[in-house]
């Protein structure tokens, strides 16, 4: 699958006004909106995209659409030496089932939440890697990104996750 | 509240589990074999929901633990083994068990090896309560959330949150869903086990509590011949 299809093979780069050049790429035309949308809106999304940007890899945001309940899922491209070396965040695309989960959840799940939350795992795991490979034991799992979600979420005025929802 | 998978093995079928090591007999399955099986599913996954593959997802980004061993009366010891995505970071685990040389591909896996586990196993009850407890270790095998955390209902006993959580199904569930039942008698036909479990998905935002409802029919000697489950929404 070519990802930057949408950009004639090139890679988004050239109009970007938020300086995500030249290391982040969108697959899609609501990718970009979206995470420009996001930048705009708040800082800790900003601070992660801008992560994913200066670093050296190639990361790449796309909407797609996911199994079950989920909403959003990184994928990571990893080096022989088991170095990450790029790869690429999926957001689910579906708004109805944002609105479904929403009611279910009784909190905000939608496209920016979950973009944000995301790009809080990937930039987590490009800033752990700098004291040590990333493994199951050391990288940004759900209680790191978790972080980032609520500051996302204070942000936006959302209701908070309570860190026992996650059984932290 | 937490209800370990592997301890809930051993605690729910203690006539044909062992909650212990493995015994030297058993062969080490190989972990790097068993996370190459489930990457290259996870890939298949990937594949259909038109997810990025161009990573080349691959074994190393899979965590392989063990969750228990239990006593097979048929082919040796069963070693019940989960493996996680870790990299992917709301992506639901696999079950896998292995016996010898032989891998059996269970929870997680879209068509779980349940009625070949059943047979490796060799546990044939003789009574309601046997096959009460040994679809209840079928069910935990067959858990598509990696047996992480889960409730019976005879778990309500056990502790104030299993109490709660169990409490807050009853009060949810639809009136039509199906009550536990135990149908037939061993010796004079099929008898029929159907039970919900609550299982925790860690997987998902909030780890809610996702019921499902298996069906499990035993042949007049206790073997297992056919089983089915029925996913509900996840609790919030």
């Amino acid at each position: 699958m070519n990802l930057y299809a949408y950009a004639g093979n090139d890679p988004i780069s050239y109009d970007d006004p938020f300086g995500l050049a030249p290391d982040t790429s969108f697959a899609d035309d609501r990718a970009r909106a979206e995470t420009q949308q996001c930048i705009k809106e708040s800082q800790t999304c900003a601070a992660s995209v801008a992560t994913l940007a200066s670093d050296k890899n190639m990361w790449t945001i796309s909407t797609g659409s996911l199994p079950g309940s989920e909403t959003g899922e990184p994928s990571y491209k990893f080096s022989s030496n088991g170095s990450l070396a790029g790869g690429t965040i999926t957001v689910e695309g579906d708004d109805k089932k944002y609105t479904d989960l929403t009611n279910k959840a009784g909190y905000e799940i939608n496209y920016g939440t979950t973009l944000n939350h995301e790009l809080a795992h990937v930039a987590g795991n490009i800033k752990m890697q700098k004291s040590g490979p990333i493994t199951p034991k050391h990288h940004c799992d759900e209680k790191c990104a978790l972080k980032a979600d609520n500051a996302y979420r204070k942000e936006m005025g959302y209701k908070q996750i309570k860190l026992r929802d996650q059984g932290q | 509240m937490t209800m370990n998978g592997a301890l809930r093995i051993a605690a729910c079928a203690a006539v044909t589990v062992l909650g212990r090591e493995p015994a030297t007999a058993v062969q080490v399955p190989d972990s790097t074999a068993i996370a190459s099986l489930v990457a290259a599913q996870v890939r298949a996954e990937h594949l259909v929901y038109g997810l990025p593959n161009e990573a080349g997802f691959d074994a190393r980004q899979v965590q392989v633990e063990t969750l228990t061993t239990l006593r097979g009366h048929a082919s040796g010891d069963v070693l019940v083994r989960r493996a996680s995505a870790w990299t992917l970071e709301h992506w639901h685990p696999y079950i896998v068990a292995v016996v010898g040389q032989r891998t059996l591909r269970l929870g997680g896996f879209p068509a779980p090896e349940l009625r070949e586990a059943a047979e490796l196993l060799g546990e044939h009850p003789a009574s309601t309560g046997g096959a009460r407890k040994l679809s209840e270790v079928l069910a935990t095998l067959a858990d598509p959330n990696g047996a992480q955390d889960l409730l019976f209902q005879e778990d309500s006993a056990r502790t104030a949150a299993a109490r709660a959580i169990l409490a807050k199904w009853r009060n949810v569930q639809p009136t039509t869903w199906p009550a536990d039942t135990i149908a037939g008698v061993f010796g004079q036909g099929t008898v029929a086990i159907r039970l919900t479990v609550l299982s925790e998905a860690h997987h998902v935002l909030g780890r809610p509590w996702q019921p499902i409802t298996y069906g499990f029919e035993f042949d007049s000697n206790g073997r297992l011949v056919s089983w089915a489950m029925h996913e509900g929404e996840y609790l919030r």
